[in-house]
């Protein structure tokens, strides 16, 4: 290498690094100050003490971790189902497949949105209410849209996990099939005892899960429109993943300092960083990664 | 089961790739097709297995025609040339894969996955990934996943051909031992004339879309039917002559030779003849022998090749001899035999006489 190349590749190295760090230190910083209007000085990690005893934080964790398994549920079960049914038909496959692949060009937005009550919900209550004679859904109840919130994400996410199997079931060796066949499979037993298991253990949806999984839980997007549409403005609500419980915290600057959100956004971090090694020690567990 | 192939022919696009195949493969038979690559081999054996229908013929399994029943109802197993071993699965999985396809109960499966694992010595991998396997390892897998089932015939294609040799040999010697054991009709594909003498009853030589010959390794290679047989079967370029025929004998001039036949030959202007360099023998020079120098040494593996001149003829023989047998250097004079009954002939048709 010459000395040239080297300071080039040192400077750039040295920024990325600082560029990458700088933002996640500071954050640091501040969540150990006091963070008063009337000046700052450092406490340490009281900060922290404190979001133990805050409700409102267990509340928000328990909201994440929640819509998080949720989510991941539904997208990987709908992406997968899309994959398979991708595999059955013969004709208009690549049709079907841009079909499903149309949701992850849908904004996260527009998602809470096409899956709201003035959307979806209002008509669908006044089909089974007055046509069927049933009961309406309470979209209200957090035990109902809890679940709508992650099927809007689960939907929106789906065409990834489709799109994971698909190049798994495509990557699998035309000889296979053939060899299958010859072993009597029909098209039905090769989806559940050849593609079901190597999609389940391909590195590949492993790898889209651990991402999924940290993306699930600093959701936001969506669990914000519905706290829109539920009115549920104040901070502690059925909505507020952490994600959502540090926007609300950041837009009421007089009800907590900002050190106090440093922390709880470090807090989030953490979790998230320690929830997705873990699901990637559980997953890759055996493949000696 | 017994297999009866009639008059099968198969093309793709306007290149025919058999072109009237007829063959009866008896019950119980380890019947080898030994052919060059290209020569259709897997073809046949796809055809057979029901992945291909051929564009003519007739493909009988006992009394029912199967022609055109496809690959999932025949009832039949296949190894392939890369296994086809599933991926990502593990090799119990990959064993009961064909079970599990039948609605065998799990506990079945486990009892029949133990028991072909038994029989090929595989116990101790089965809850291991096949990614994670040795060659050798997966190969067993592969076997266990065709018989579990018990199919009614079993079609390998060339599965040793990627493997060491010493390993190659003990499959092949395991294979051997499973066939007789089960007695299950298999047809074994291959373009390695030592794994196709080692293994089968009967073997068929394919070339060019036809069978040339079908009989016991030991006739076929002894008196081959046809000229390319007898050329495909000869390991080191064998010695090829024109002869001439005189009443009721061929004359080989350039060695001297007069060969006198049974019956007089019919419709035929000219004959070849073929001499293998192992059917010839090097001795001390001596009186009713031909005489000939040594040009060319060359050693390959446990035998020895040798380039002989005819002295005064000028022709040049290829002669192979065990390396463990008395090594003649270049330039010696040596004694020629060659043992009469062991010239190949052929009509101008490549047919043996």
């Amino acid at each position: 290498m010459k000395a040239s190349e080297m300071v080039w590749t040192t400077v750039i190295a040295t920024s990325l690094a600082v560029g990458s760090i700088f933002p996640l230190a500071y954050t640091f910083y501040l969540s150990l100050l006091t963070g008063s209007l009337s000046g700052q000085g450092a406490i340490g990690f009281l900060n922290y003490a404190r979001m133990l005893s805050d409700p409102k934080i267990y509340w928000s964790i328990a909201i994440s971790i929640t819509y998080t398994v949720l989510s991941l549920i539904t997208s990987f079960l709908l992406g997968l189902s899309s994959a398979f049914i991708i595999t059955l038909i013969s004709r208009g496959r690549r049709l079907l497949e841009a079909v499903y692949t149309i949701p992850l060009s849908v904004s996260p937005i527009i998602a809470g949105i096409v899956w709201s009550p003035p959307a979806v919900w209002d008509d669908v209550n006044s089909l089974i209410h007055f046509l069927l004679g049933l009961p309406f859904i309470d979209v209200t109840d957090p035990l109902i849209y809890i679940p709508i919130m992650a099927l809007a994400e689960g939907w929106l996410w789906s065409p990834l996990f489709m799109l994971g199997s698909l190049v798994v079931i495509e990557e699998l060796p035309n000889d296979c099939h053939e060899a299958a066949a010859v072993m009597g499979a029909r098209r039905k037993d090769i989806i559940r005892f050849l593609y079901i298991p190597n999609v389940l253990r391909s590195k590949t949806m492993k790898m889209l899960l651990v991402v999924k999984t940290i993306d699930f839980f600093r959701a936001f997007e969506i669990p914000f429109a519905w706290s829109s549409w539920m009115r549920a403005s104040e901070s502690g609500a059925a909505t507020d993943t952490l994600s959502l419980l540090l926007f609300k915290l950041l837009m009421t600057p007089f009800e907590q300092p900002i050190s106090y959100i440093a922390a709880i956004s470090i807090a989030l971090m953490i979790l998230a960083f320690v929830a997705a090694i873990t699901i990637y020690r559980i997953l890759f567990r055996g493949d000696g990664a | 089961m017994r297999i009866v192939l009639e008059h099968i022919e198969k093309s793709y696009g306007s290149r025919a790739v058999l072109r009237g195949i007829d063959a009866v493969i008896e019950s119980g038979e380890f019947f080898c097709v030994l052919g060059p690559s290209g020569s259709g081999k897997t073809t046949l054996l796809r055809l057979i297995a029901g992945l291909e229908r051929p564009d003519r013929g007739r493909i009988i399994f006992d009394d029912a025609d199967v022609t055109d029943l496809p690959a999932r109802d025949r009832n039949v197993s296949m190894v392939f040339q890369n296994l086809a071993l599933f991926p990502n699965m593990t090799a119990y999985e990959n064993i009961a894969f064909p079970l599990r396809v039948r609605r065998v109960s799990e506990g079945d499966i486990r009892k029949r996955v133990k028991e072909m694992a038994e029989l090929l010595r595989i116990e101790g991998i089965l809850n291991r990934r096949v990614d994670t396997l040795s060659g050798g390892e997966r190969q067993r897998v592969a076997l266990a996943r065709a018989l579990v089932y018990e199919p009614r015939a079993f079609l390998l294609d060339e599965p040793l051909t990627a493997l060491e040799p010493q390993l190659r040999r003990e499959l092949r010697e395991e294979l051997k031992r499973i066939q007789r054991l089960t007695k299950i009709t298999t047809i074994y594909v291959t373009h390695d004339q030592t794994e196709a003498f080692a293994l089968a009853d009967r073997i068929a030589v394919l070339g060019g879309g036809v069978f040339h010959d079908i009989g016991e390794p030991i006739r076929v290679y002894a008196r081959p039917k046809t000229l390319w047989v007898a050329e495909f079967l000869s390991d080191s370029p064998p010695n090829f002559f024109t002869c001439n025929i005189g009443g009721d004998s061929i004359i080989i001039n350039e060695l001297g030779l007069r060969i006198s036949v049974a019956m007089p030959i019919k419709g035929s202007e000219r004959v070849k003849a073929i001499i293998r360099p192992e059917d010839i023998k090097l001795e001390n020079v001596g009186n009713d022998v031909l005489l000939g120098e040594i040009k060319r040494v060359d050693p390959v593996g446990d035998r020895v090749l040798y380039e002989v001149e005819v002295i005064s003829r000028g022709t040049r023989l290829v002669v192979k001899e065990l390396a463990t047998e008395r090594i003649w250097s270049l330039g010696m004079r040596v004694g020629i035999r060659i043992p009469l009954d062991r010239v190949l002939l052929f009509d101008d048709q490549g047919n043996a006489l």
